[in-house]
């Protein structure tokens, strides 16, 4: 697939996204900053205050002062310290929550442009897993790594700016520490999990790809009794996904060993040089407390983002499939084309047009299959199963792309047109017609979304199916949604018939559209189809593309053709005339 | 399975994760007892021995390991939660049967299982553990401080009950925001998986930009939504916060202050009073970190919990028979009705009718008939309102759904093929078929030719739903999967609908020869097999007509 390549790093792109809300985002990073600070200054606060009470001098001079005051203070600063955490994390998740959204929408976006072609290579729960999870995760980003790791740069040099009033000695001492700590722990820990938070991206898609498969077809895995393999394979999968988080989790053990550690040798460092500094009078007591608290403080804001790596790692990586969907560039471009263009009439042509996919070069499905459809013609396709019938169709469409050859509809190359212009030139009804998980009505009105109920009900009648949506309690409004329970595999193809029809498009393509009719209902349909496509429609007369096996499905038809191995191999014209080939073909 | 029985190994891994937990917080506490002596040392003009040091960094380097063992503790419980969470709720699926899973469910479902378990990972992992350690933390650090003064012990001991409390209440006003955050997350999902499996739909109809709008703007008013209850109850972990730096530092300040002068307690400890006060903060704000993805992760197991709680769709077997004695089993309705829903007509009506083994019956009728209700009747994926289905007399809810698997192979009218290559497909049926079976089996419904040309073979992969398959060749293969299953009876939902003519015709062959080996029950709208069966019904509005004779079947009073 093409992928764009000069996007930037995963990194860029993500900060990118950011800058609409750069403002709130700086907000919240000021309202951290203030938070942080505010927390070291409480607890130093409190220290040296009970020095202070107990007649110990306060740096700058302060004698004396009361408990009452020292307590309001403390108070105030909790009060303000609140205020601004509650402001960040109200700040942070205001703008991650919008990203997520925003990120969700430009990723269905992208779908839309590279659905079927751009998709064929992944399986919807792994594109699901990353339109859900993934993008979830990026919560992590924008709300819980951003913000730290500003603070992170900040809160720990003005703490080290204080403790420079106090002892250089202790400043000097403490930045290994504190570079050991903020620089050289997280980078270790992203690098040792990296990998491992990489494979946990991939083995949550494929568990949720497996999934997707075993629930959608849990009825074949009962009935063939395949449900412990199918169940096994669910364990399997649970596995190995843990052992991949067992890889993270190491990294983090080892995040969480080596920051308490370091953390602590920091900490028995001041107290060494400080007790030292205290013997050589250099220190008083109190400021001794000061600089310790202040040490314990300095070290807060760096484990805010280094306890987060194994998240980030796995944030980043999320970020990259996100991304790898993002930057994958279409089959068509969906946006160029004419649009303003008056399709004369419904004519259709395909000239040498061959056609492999991409994944099996070396298989055509189309070998230079070349003919002409006049309108107001009723044509049937025949062909055994997998020579390419319905292929033809999906490049009708363009959803995919001829590898050589030209197709033209009314009078102009399809790939000159947009495709939006050239579909809704024509209505398909598909072997598998996909039903949404909504009511009859909005299923129908997918067609047409300003149709009237008389253009519903006149549609639902042509396709048989009215008298059985009026039998339902709710009518035109049950919903769907049930997966065979409440339609049958006819009915819903009478529902795809009725859908095509609202459309009101001069190219109408039956592909096994009545395979699932009794001959009854497949005659009716038929019948008033053929009357409903000699009313010409706003195009002029309406063409047929009949894709069928049935004798009785393409008995109308005005010619025949046969597909056979990629190739057109015999026309016949009016097989209504001669018995003999329509029961050949048929 | 229920849920906490499902959980007790997890629970194990929590609870030893949470232990580790308060042996670290006993770290820091020790910590800051050691502050507090080198503050009271060098007030005497002492400095600390080199082995008060030694013992210092010992006790660091202890904390340090202790702190890595947590994290794969806590790792270990979450893994072990999540898997055993996972296999539960694919065997409720299992249990409930296909009628029961709906399309909008899928997607639900899927998040529940995959994604949704993924959140227990922050909850089992950190916030449980945390939880524990923090209502432990008031006890712990308050008899510390007794240890160095009982009144101030005391005293503080008075602000202890206000963690359960505080963290009491957050819990619960978190449970409104969780409930909807959850419901949406499982119905974006659910949305995005019909969307994306019907994109070339929408596309066809130029629908695809206005369905995707229509998404936004839902989860754009859920994310407001949210965002507004998140600002309302974000306003109780400021109140924590807030609460807890007065309540706790400041408390800690004054009642040190008031023990220092009253000469209850050393400058050192009045020291380690407030870093242990500042412990007591912490603990709280480690939660209140985890609060949303604890709050998530709650209502999570809540509703797995639902879930799992949930009827098994298919009535529990009264007296279950290991095996069937005949070989070939004969198939028995008895007055069964049966209706989708209580305002629907019956799709079955009293009907009762036998087939004996080795029989072809055609069942015919128009579409909507429920025609293939009958088949999952007898699949006993839907269960009758009333009547009895047997299958040699044995009851079929008596009947294990393993000893049903070897009895019935069903082709359905959209079969689902799996994720994997055709030989992968084809073992669903049989998990240890040689290739030879394979063969044989592909031969009979005409694919083997196809498959041979194919470079991969049988292990070239079919895609997701096999679409990489052309509509008849899915059949095949579903048809030649069904064979491999061996059964001796046979249900055709239309199975050569969508096969081209010739191949079809050979089909049918295959299927009156089959008939006589195995009973076939086939539905089919097809003329010729009409007149080839020994046996034709006609369904329609609930009546079973047997039009080989022409005369309704025998109808119970």
């Amino acid at each position: 697939m093409k992928t764009e390549s000069n996007n930037g790093s995963t990194l860029g792109q993500l900060l990118r996204f950011l800058r609409p809300l750069r403002a709130l985002m700086a907000f919240s990073i000021t309202m951290r900053i203030l938070n942080q600070s505010l927390g070291i200054a409480l607890i130093t606060g409190a220290c040296a205050g009970v020095l202070a009470m107990a007649g110990h001098t306060l740096p700058g001079g302060y004698a004396s002062v009361s408990l009452g005051m020292i307590a309001f203070a403390l108070a105030l600063i909790g009060l303000v310290k609140g205020l601004c955490r509650y402001l960040e994390q109200f700040s942070g998740h205001a703008v991650a929550f919008h990203l997520l959204s925003l990120l969700r929408h430009r990723l269905y976006e992208r779908l839309e442009l590279l659905a079927p072609a751009g998709l064929g290579h992944l399986r919807s729960g792994d594109v699901i897993s990353r339109v859900i999870s993934d993008v979830d995760r990026m919560e992590i980003f924008y709300a819980h790594t951003i913000a730290p790791a500003l603070t992170a740069l900040v809160v720990p040099p003005l703490i080290l700016l204080a403790l420079a009033f106090l002892d250089v000695r202790l400043v000097l001492s403490l930045v290994p520490f504190l570079l050991a700590v903020g620089v050289l722990v997280p980078w270790g820990t992203y690098w040792l999990g990296r990998r491992a938070a990489e494979q946990s991206r991939t083995a949550v898609a494929e568990l949720n790809a497996h999934f997707v498969d075993s629930l959608q077809g849990v009825r074949d895995v009962i009935a063939s009794g395949y449900e412990m393999e199918r169940l096994a394979e669910i364990r399997r999968r649970g596995e190995r996904l843990a052992h991949h988080q067992l890889g993270l989790a190491r990294a983090g053990a080892w995040q969480i060993m080596l920051s308490d550690l370091l953390i602590g040798l920091g900490l028995v460092t001041a107290l060494y040089l400080g007790t030292q500094a205290v013997t050589a009078g250099t220190l008083t007591v109190l400021e001794l407390v000061m600089a310790i608290t202040l040490v314990i403080g300095a070290f807060v804001p760096l484990l805010g983002i280094s306890n987060l790596i194994p998240d980030l790692a796995q944030a980043l990586s999320g970020a990259q499939r996100l991304f790898e969907l993002m930057n994958q560039q279409p089959e068509i471009d969906e946006q160029e084309g004419l649009r303003d263009v008056a399709l004369t009439e419904a004519t259709l042509t395909f000239r040498n047009v061959s056609f492999a996919y991409r994944s099996r070069p070396d298989q055509p499905v189309l070998r230079e299959v070349s003919f002409a459809i006049a309108p107001g013609e009723t044509v049937a396709l025949v062909g055994p199963s997998g020579t390419g019938k319905s292929t033809i169709v999906q490049l009708l469409l363009r959803f995919w792309e001829p590898g050589a050859g030209v197709i033209w509809l009314g009078g102009h190359r399809i790939d000159h047109l947009a495709p939006e212009l050239l579909r809704a030139h024509i209505a398909v009804v598909s072997q598998h017609t996909h039903l949404f998980h909504t009511s009859i009505r909005d299923n129908l009105r997918l067609a047409k979304p300003d149709a009237t109920e008389a253009e519903l009900i006149a549609a639902a009648r042509l396709a048989n199916l009215h008298d059985f949506i009026r039998a339902l309690p709710q009518g035109y409004d049950t919903m769907v949604g049930e997966m065979g329970a409440t339609l049958s595999g006819g009915q819903r193809q009478r529902m795809a018939i009725a859908r095509a029809i609202l459309k009101d498009a001069p190219f109408l393509i039956l592909d096994e559209a009545t395979a699932h009719l009794d001959a009854d209902n497949e005659q009716a349909i038929l019948q008033s189809l053929h009357v409903w496509l000699a009313q010409p429609c706003r195009h002029g007369r309406r063409t047929l593309l009949v894709i069928a096996h049935r004798a009785s499905s393409i008995a109308q038809a005005d010619r025949i053709l046969r597909l056979e191995e990629g190739r057109i191999v015999e026309e016949f014209s009016s097989p209504g005339n001669s018995n003999t080939t329509a029961s050949r073909e048929a | 399975m229920n849920a906490a029985s499902t959980l007790r190994v997890a629970r194990r891994w929590t609870v030893a994760a949470g232990g580790l937990g308060g042996l670290i917080l006993c770290g820091h506490i020790a910590q800051a007892f050691l502050i507090g002596l080198v503050v009271d040392d060098v007030l005497r003009h002492r400095t600390p021995s080199v082995t008060f040091f030694a013992a210092f960094i010992s006790l660091l380097v202890l904390r340090a390991a202790l702190g890595g063992l947590a994290r794969l503790t806590a790792h270990h419980a979450a893994a072990r939660a999540k898997m055993d969470l996972r296999d539960a709720l694919y065997r409720k699926t299992l249990a409930q049967g296909p009628a029961a899973l709906t399309k909008s469910r899928t997607g639900e479902i899927v998040n529940e299982s995959v994604e949704g378990l993924e959140a227990l990972d922050v909850y089992y992992g950190l916030y449980l553990p945390q939880f524990y350690v923090s209502l432990a933390a008031p006890v712990l650090l308050c008899g510390a401080m007794a240890w160095l003064d009982w009144k101030t012990g005391l005293l503080l001991l008075v602000s202890a009950p206000l963690a359960p409390l505080l963290l009491g209440l957050v819990q619960g006003r978190f449970r409104s925001i969780t409930q909807r955050y959850y419901a949406s997350a499982n119905r974006l999902s659910a949305q995005f998986l019909d969307s994306l499996q019907g994109l070339p739909t929408l596309k066809m109809f130029n629908r695809a930009k206005t369905h995707g709008e229509a998404i936004r703007t839902e989860s754009e008013a859920l994310r407001r939504e949210t965002m507004g209850l998140l600002a309302l109850n974000q306003i109780v972990i400021f109140i924590m916060d807030w609460g807890f730096a007065l309540g706790a530092i400041t408390a800690a300040f004054v009642v040190s202050a008031w023990r220092l002068e009253a000469g209850a307690l050393s400058l050192g400890g009045a020291v380690t009073v407030i870093l242990l006060s500042v412990e007591f903060v912490r603990q709280l704000n480690l939660i209140g970190a985890f609060i949303f993805a604890g709050a998530m992760g709650r209502r999570m197991l809540a509703r797995v919990k639902e879930r799992l709680d949930e009827p098994a769709a298919r009535a529990s077997t009264s007296r279950a028979v290991a095996t069937l004695p005949g070989a070939m089993p004969t198939i028995h309705f008895e007055n069964v009705t049966f209706a989708h829903a209580t305002d629907l007509p019956p799709v079955l009506e009293r009907v009762t009718f036998s087939i004996t083994p080795g029989e072809f019956v055609v069942l015919t009728g128009p579409s909507g008939a429920g025609k293939s209700t009958l088949l999952q009747l007898l699949l006993r994926f839907l269960q009758p309102q009333h009547g009895t289905i047997q299958l040699d007399h044995a009851e079929l809810n008596s009947i294990p759904r393993a000893v049903l698997c070897e009895k019935i192979a069903l082709v359905a009218q959209d079969p689902y093929l799996f994720h994997g290559s055709i030989a992968d497909n084809l073992r669903v049926a049989k998990p240890d078929a040689s290739l030879d079976e394979m063969v044989a089996v592909m031969k009979i419904v005409g694919l083997h030719d196809f498959i041979r040309q194919l470079p991969q073979g049988y292990q070239t992969p079919v895609g997701e739903r096999a679409l990489s398959l052309s509509g008849g060749q899915r059949q095949r293969l579903a048809l030649a999967r069904a064979l491999l299953q061996n059964t001796p009876i046979l249900l055709l939902d239309e199975a050569t609908a969508q096969v081209d003519r010739a191949t079809a015709l050979v089909l049918n062959e295959t299927l009156v020869r089959l008939a006589g080996e195995k009973t076939v029950l086939l539905i089919t709208h097809q003329p010729e097999m009409l007149r080839r069966a020994d046996r034709v019904w006609h369904l329609e509005e609930g009546q079973l007509t047997d039009i080989t004779h022409g005369h309704p079947l025998e109808k119970a009073a």
